[in-house]
């Protein structure tokens, strides 16, 4: 007997709050991160954070209203949409080190930021059915549907971006029961292709070659290393390092501090919550990011339907990758790409994807045990 | 594994990775804290550095001969200032420089409208031009040329990277960061900008025109010094290469140095250069609203460097340069084309300072200007002290030219030119005269290093030739020093039989009379009748002549000096078999052949004649005045020589004979009845032209240097030690010309 369709209230009220709430925290982290970063700033990156949370919110709510399943089914075309724009961004792309952006009606999107969630709802579909030993042999498609994405973005060139995939992939494919073997191949391979990227003359770019060295070198007194690549990561941690245990507050001082860092507002956002609330803050961001992430998972263990959980899955390694590569990368502990901290950056489009992902988990959550696979993954 | 378990796994991962990061941020926030705190510090400010007011030079009366000047300078930046049109307002003349990319100003500040905006042609002078005095469509070839100037020497760097280091990853960025610090060095486009067309250079809406930059400096100024004088002084300019740059970061560890920092490069300038740069102050400045670095924090005025008093006085050197020039007969003397050259130098001979000092020709900064900035142009290429390396050994390695093409190269050359021996120039006059100091005609600085006709070279101290007969009393004193026999003790009978040039039949001469009436034969070919005295003459003697500084640098402040020849210790054979041949010992005992020496080292050695043997380092600095006040009085070493009183008696007695004794060489030109005291003194003449190839096979001109050298003694005054020097065409002159210019210059030195 099938159930019946949820209402819109039915989802209402059935999502998790807790959930949107701790989604919502972290969007006010970032909307006095974004504030402080902005300050001296044109054009006013607050003003904007606080319009594109907004905006993201909505369609957060939005997407809740959608049964997340006929997103699923809608996943190929979608899934081409994505390539469609990775494609078009190549030539009609815009932004300051690389053509990342497509200017639309005054709004610039960023197609890799949107390819991400895209990816997930791919994968999640894509992988649904899949069980027991087919899954080991049956990763070629999933792979496949990964690559593409990779080396179009790759293409843009936004190496930092393109790495993303590759976890999300692994992540889903281990959540769908994936076993060992495929996985350490596959991690092999990965491997391979940066060692590739690394000698393989023409695969990177001169700066991208470069910042990774200036990555080892931390410390290093060459003038070319410092002045080019290291100086950022230096103002980086001078940023984090120079503030106290319990923050500098959002006040002047604060502001003083981190004015020499560059794109503090986007991708090093933050060093400049570091800054401003100290060690005790960013104990409490680490624990609003693992609530949330625990949160989702909770999410993936509670429904039974097996595109719901790859979703949340999805989801979950989504943000969990993003926010540590951005936080290990500011503190020297992986190299600089460009990638933004969920919630916290300032970015349009990076905010958009992270309500629209947070509203698919919802709304996976809102439908809990509405279809039963055959078995349960194992 | 269970879909829980997994989950777990993931989740545990996540849980690691932040645990990882909040270890790092309390590595940073807490173990680490001060190490960061101080970086923000300093990336909070900013310090500039302040110039020093350079100090300045002054004569013995107090006269400033440099100085610096404060001023305003427009400069430059290539790496801002791209090709840009120009629009000029109607209504109130103001220029307004577009910067590519940007819009058109909506209007001017003086609120005229944007239509009132016309376009400037590139040859049209607006009010700024007017006002500056200076064309600034200009600026655009002006960069253009430094851009290919840069080109130029990135294409030079990345040569040396992939010779060197070989290329890297990083050498694409090193390159890159190479030619921006070229282009942000400004380049000068002028000095002392009027106040009125400060307010016309700030162009745009924020008050600044990218790519030219306004700034206080320095310009250093001289006041009315003579051609000699200013010689000396040389000059100083900011660092122009890595070469010059090293050099100020060996002085100044401690870094404070920029760009604008005027560094001694050449004559008083470069070896007082310590002293007179002074200490740069140091301000720290913090960031305002704006995040520009405009608010004081803390100031360190700089100390300005001290005054370097010389000895000598502007007076009493327009007193030397007169004699020197005021001769009627002199320019007769001179070969066809060429320029007269010569030196005079006095010194006090008990203390060595330098009290007169003259040269020709005479310098004229100016004459190397170019084109229009001729008349403006305020640049000291003096002695450069690379000058002295250029002069041509007497030895150059390299195969000496065949016959033909030697005869071909003597009748192409004119006068002083043929004295380059043996007829080529050194490579590093050659590379020196591709190297025109920015500013200067390349034709002008080519002629000016044309040695030794060429104006750059100084006659005193870089100069070095065969001093002639003025060795004579020095070799003379060395012979007694020795204990030598005297040719014939007691009397030499001089037949002037020997047929060689310069042998006069002096009839029977002792040892004054030889230095009396300068005897050739008495002091070299007597050597050959001589055997026995060879072993001794080349000995002690020369370790006589080596001891009194022929052959080595004076210690002098002058700077690029020459050290001469003189033939070291291993040519006379001290140890083995000699290289040299007795008979060019003997040609060596008359002042030529294997001899150069300088008017400097000449008067340094006549003095110690005139100061009872001791031997004395000249210099022209005499004290260094601090801005407080305090006075340190320059020392330089001197030595006793512990020369006999009796042979020195004997070597004096001879000096005085040649002036005063009518058979003296210096008798009948000097006017010695004008000068209130007594002048002891040895002409000497190097015959060095092509008759003379028996003693001096190198030479090929007919130029001979006249040599006067002595000193002045009167009641009341330290000796006065003097050495003059005329590189002239007659050959038989025996010093005439020099003789009489000395005269005249003691006659109005006693009388000033």
């Amino acid at each position: 007997m099938m159930e019946r369709e949820l209402t819109l209230g039915d989802r209402f009220k059935r999502a998790d709050w807790l959930l949107l709430g701790l989604g919502l925290a972290l969007s006010g982290v970032g909307l006095v991160t974004v504030h402080l970063a902005g300050v001296g700033q044109t054009p006013p990156y607050g003003w904007m954070q606080v319009r594109w949370t907004v905006i993201g919110l909505a369609a957060c709510l939005l997407v809740l209203a959608v049964p997340y399943r006929r997103v699923v089914d809608l996943r190929y075309p979608l899934y081409g949409l994505g390539l469609l724009l990775l494609v078009l961004v190549l030539f009609v792309g815009s932004g300051k080190s690389a053509g990342r952006w497509i200017e639309l009606a005054g709004f610039r999107l960023q197609p890799s930021e949107v390819m991400k969630l895209l990816l997930v709802v791919t994968l999640a579909g894509a992988l649904r059915y899949e069980q027991g030993m087919d899954r080991q042999r049956r990763v070629g498609l999933p792979l496949l549907l990964t690559v593409a994405p990779v080396l179009l973005v790759m293409a843009q060139p936004d190496l930092g971006t393109a790495m993303l995939f590759p976890p999300l992939l692994l992540a889903v494919l281990y959540a769908a029961g994936a076993r060992g073997r495929p996985l350490v191949i596959m991690g092999l391979l990965g491997l391979l292709g940066l060692l590739a990227l690394w000698f393989v003359p023409g695969l990177l770019h001169g700066y991208q070659r470069t910042r990774f060295e200036a990555w080892l070198r931390q410390g290093d007194d060459d003038p070319v290393l410092l002045r080019s690549y290291g100086l950022h990561l230096h103002q980086s941690k001078t940023v984090v390092g120079s503030g106290p245990v319990l923050g500098n507050g959002t006040g002047e001082e604060a502001e003083e501090a981190v004015r020499l860092l560059p794109e503090r507002h986007s991708d090093f956002a933050f060093p400049v919550f570091c800054n401003a609330f100290g060690l005790a803050g960013v104990s409490v961001l680490l624990l609003l990011y693992l609530a949330f992430l625990g949160l989702m998972l909770r999410t993936a263990l509670r429904v039974r339907e097996p595109s719901g959980r790859l979703l949340a899955v999805g989801a979950t390694a989504l943000f969990a990758v993003q926010a540590l590569v951005n936080m290990a990368m500011t503190l020297g502990l992986l190299p600089i790409v460009g990638m933004p901290l969920p919630f916290v950056s300032y970015g349009g489009s990076s905010l958009l994807t992270s309500f629209l992902a947070l509203g698919l988990v919802l709304n996976v959550g809102a439908e809990r045990a509405v279809e039963f696979g055959r078995s349960d993954f194992d | 594994m269970g879909f829980r378990r997994r989950l777990l796994l993931l989740f545990l991962l996540a849980v690691g990775a932040a645990a990882l990061i909040w270890l790092r941020v309390a590595q940073l926030q807490v173990l680490e804290a001060g190490r960061w705190r101080r970086a923000a510090e300093r990336a909070r400010e900013q310090t500039a550095l302040l110039e020093p007011r350079r100090g300045a030079i002054v004569d013995a009366a107090g006269r400033a001969l440099v100085q610096d000047e404060p001023v305003l300078q427009l400069a430059l930046v290539p790496r801002e200032w791209r090709s840009r049109d120009r629009l000029r307002c109607e209504a109130c003349g103001l220029v307004h420089f577009l910067e590519p990319g940007k819009r058109r100003p909506r209007r001017c500040r003086c609120k005229a409208g944007a239509d009132q905006l016309v376009p400037l042609g590139a040859g049209d002078l607006g009010p700024l031009e007017e006002q500056l005095g200076f064309p600034v469509g200009r600026i655009a070839a002006i960069a253009a040329e430094r851009q290919s100037a840069i080109d130029a020497l990135v294409a030079a760097e990345a040569r040396r990277l992939s010779e060197e280091d070989g290329e890297d990853f990083l050498t694409e960025d090193r390159l890159e960061l190479f030619r921006e610090q070229k282009e942000q060095l400004p380049i000068p486009l002028l000095t002392d900008v009027p106040e009125a067309a400060v307010r016309l250079v700030e162009l745009d809406e924020q008050g600044v025109t990218r790519g030219l930059l306004l700034r206080h400096a320095h310009r250093r100024t001289a006041g009315a010094v003579g051609g000699s004088l200013a010689r000396v002084l040389g000059q100083s300019r900011p660092p122009e290469s890595p070469e010059d740059l090293r050099r100020l970061q060996e002085l100044f560890p401690e870094g404070d140095i920029d760009g604008r920092t005027l560094m001694g490069v050449a004559g008083l300038e470069r070896r007082y250069d310590e002293v007179l740069r002074g200490r740069s102050g140091r301000e720290r400045r913090a960031r305002d609203d704006q995040g520009a670095f405009s608010v004081v924090v803390e100031s360190e005025p700089p100390t300005a460097g001290r005054r370097l008093r010389l000895s000598a006085r502007l007076e009493d050197n327009d007193l030397a340069q007169r004699a020197l020039v005021s001769l009627p007969d002199l320019a007769a003397g001179y070969a066809p084309r060429t320029r007269p050259s010569g030196a005079l130098v006095a010194m006090d001979a008990v203390s060595g300072e330098i009290l007169a000092l003259a040269e020709l020709p005479e310098l004229l900064p100016e004459d190397l200007g170019q084109g229009a900035r001729r008349t403006a142009l305020r640049v000291w290429p003096l002695c450069d002290r690379e000058a002295a390396a250029w002069v041509p050994a007497r030895r150059v390695p390299g195969p000496p030219l065949a016959e033909a093409e030697r005869e071909r190269v003597l009748a192409e050359a004119t006068g002083f030119e043929r004295l380059l021996l043996p007829w080529r120039l050194q490579p590093s006059v050659l590379e020196a005269m591709d190297r025109a100091p920015e500013g200067l005609d390349l034709d002008a600085w080519r002629a000016s290093l044309s040695l030794p006709a060429g104006a750059v070279l100084s006659r005193v101290s870089q100069m070095a030739v065969e001093p002639g007969s003025t060795l004579k009393p020095f070799i003379g004193l060395a012979m007694l020093e020795a204990g030598l026999g005297l040719p014939i003790e007691g009397e030499f009978a001089c037949s002037g039989a020997h047929g060689k040039p310069g042998c006069h039949p002096h009839g029977p001469v002792d040892f004054e009379g030889a230095l009396c009436q300068s005897c050739n034969q008495y002091f070299a070919y007597s050597l050959r009748n001589f055997r026995t005295h060879w072993p001794a003459f080349r000995t002690r003697v020369a370790a006589f002549l080596d001891r009194l500084g022929f052959g080595h640098l004076s210690g002098s402040d002058l700077d690029g000096e020459n050290r001469g020849r003189w033939l070291r210790a291993a040519e006379w054979g001290l140890d083995e078999t000699p290289t040299i041949h007795p008979e060019a010992g003997q040609n060596v005992a008359i002042g030529q052949g294997e001899v150069l020496a300088t008017p400097l080292q000449m008067v340094r050695a006549v003095a110690a004649l005139a100061n009872g043997g001791r031997l004395v380092t000249p210099h022209l600095g005499r004290s260094l005045e601090a801005p407080d006040g305090r006075v340190e009085t320059l020392s330089f070493p001197s030595t006793d020589l512990g020369w006999d009183a009796g042979h020195l008696a004997r070597v004096r007695e001879g000096l005085r004979r040649v002036v005063y004794d009518p058979f003296g060489t210096a008798y009948k030109s000097f006017p010695w009845g004008t000068i209130p005291g007594r002048v002891h003194g040895k002409t000497g003449t190097a015959q060095v032209g092509r008759s003379f190839k028996p003693f001096n096979p190198e030479s090929s001109g007919d130029i001979t240097h006249q040599w006067f050298i002595g000193w002045l003694e009167r009641e009341g005054h330290s000796p006065l030690a003097f050495a003059v020097v005329y590189h002239a065409r007659q050959e038989k002159a025996a010093g005439l010309t020099a003789a009489r210019t000395a005269g005249a210059f003691l006659s109005a030195w006693c009388a000033r």
